[in-house]
């Protein structure tokens, strides 16, 4: 392949992909300057092994993003975890919040769930991919993944409604 | 069914009506697990990263410079030896001037590179002699 037709490759496949690429690495790491980091060397490895992936690059992405975000995630400085006394235990169970307020309480409740739960949640839930789909992308079992998302989507709804 | 049992099946998206008709608490929470799936779905709004454009076209440019560079230069094909034409006697003709056309500096390339303030914008210049600035 000739180097401009290369880079004619490469030039559509970050097109196609960035967004979901920063937003899956958005996702997993919960802040924006990290997941632009996540999501460039994303795509270096991707420059690296263009010639290399066949057929729809999208797995590959979605597998490399997840790898790349949880290793980031992992020897990232450990942040003091949201404050437990800012939940107002007075405050009705049954408030309504709003949809901002509850996707903030998602984004916060993301960072508490574990490594598997929330790259499952992400996948499934954020992503919209199927049960079959993420379990080939983390390389286990439908059935793992479909018990990773119960746990993952109940510890949510309890975080949420002790949070708001 | 335990609230434990429920749960889970709630967690899967599955039905468990029965128990939810007695279980005040459980009802809680498949209705906070109905409003969060939504919220999640929200979620899904992508940002745009120009950087990565730039960053992409910086490092594609560096490398075909680099490549362009580090190519042997090609082998002019050999002429036949056997291509020897005796024809007919050449005339003297008057040799034609040609006008050599000045070189123009070729235009140095310009990589544009978008960073998140708005009011940043850096600009690498590619310069096809000297390599880049």
């Amino acid at each position: 392949m000739s180097e401009e037709i290369a880079l004619a490759f490469f030039e559509r496949l970050v097109r196609l992909h960035e967004r979901m690429v920063l937003g899956v690495a958005y996702r997993l790491l919960g802040r924006m300057e990290d997941a632009q980091d996540a999501a460039q060397e994303v795509f270096l490895r991707l420059f690296q092994k263009q010639n290399m992936i066949e057929g729809d690059p999208k797995p590959w992405l979605y597998r490399v993003t997840v790898n790349v975000c949880n290793d980031w995630y992992r020897k990232r400085v450990v942040v003091a975890p949201p404050d437990e006394q800012a939940a107002d235990p007075s405050r009705d169970a049954l408030t309504t919040i709003t949809l901002e307020e509850r996707k903030r309480l998602l984004r916060d409740g993301l960072e508490t769930l574990g490594e598997r739960e929330r790259t499952a949640i992400v996948l499934r839930d954020i992503e919209g991919l199927s049960t079959q789909e993420v379990a080939k992308i983390l390389g286990v079992e439908e059935v793992t993944v479909r018990s990773q998302i119960s746990v993952a989507r109940v510890k949510l709804a309890k975080y949420v409604r002790k949070h708001s | 069914m335990t609230c434990q049992e429920c749960e889970i099946k709630l967690g899967m998206g599955e039905d468990a009506a029965g128990h939810l008709a007695s279980c005040a608490e459980c009802r809680a929470l498949d209705e906070d697990l109905r409003l969060n799936a939504v919220a999640l779905r929200e979620m899904r709004v992508r940002p745009r990263m120009h950087w990565v454009w730039a960053l992409a076209a910086a490092a594609a440019i560096v490398l075909a410079i680099g490549l362009w560079h580090g190519k042997p230069p090609e082998k002019l094909p050999e002429r036949a030896a056997a291509a020897k034409i005796v024809g007919p006697t050449r005339t003297p003709v008057a040799p034609v001037k040609r006008v050599r056309k000045k070189r123009q500096p070729p235009e140095p390339l310009r990589v544009k590179m978008f960073t998140s303030d708005p009011d940043v914008v850096i600009y690498w210049i590619v310069d096809k002699k000297e390599g880049i600035e």
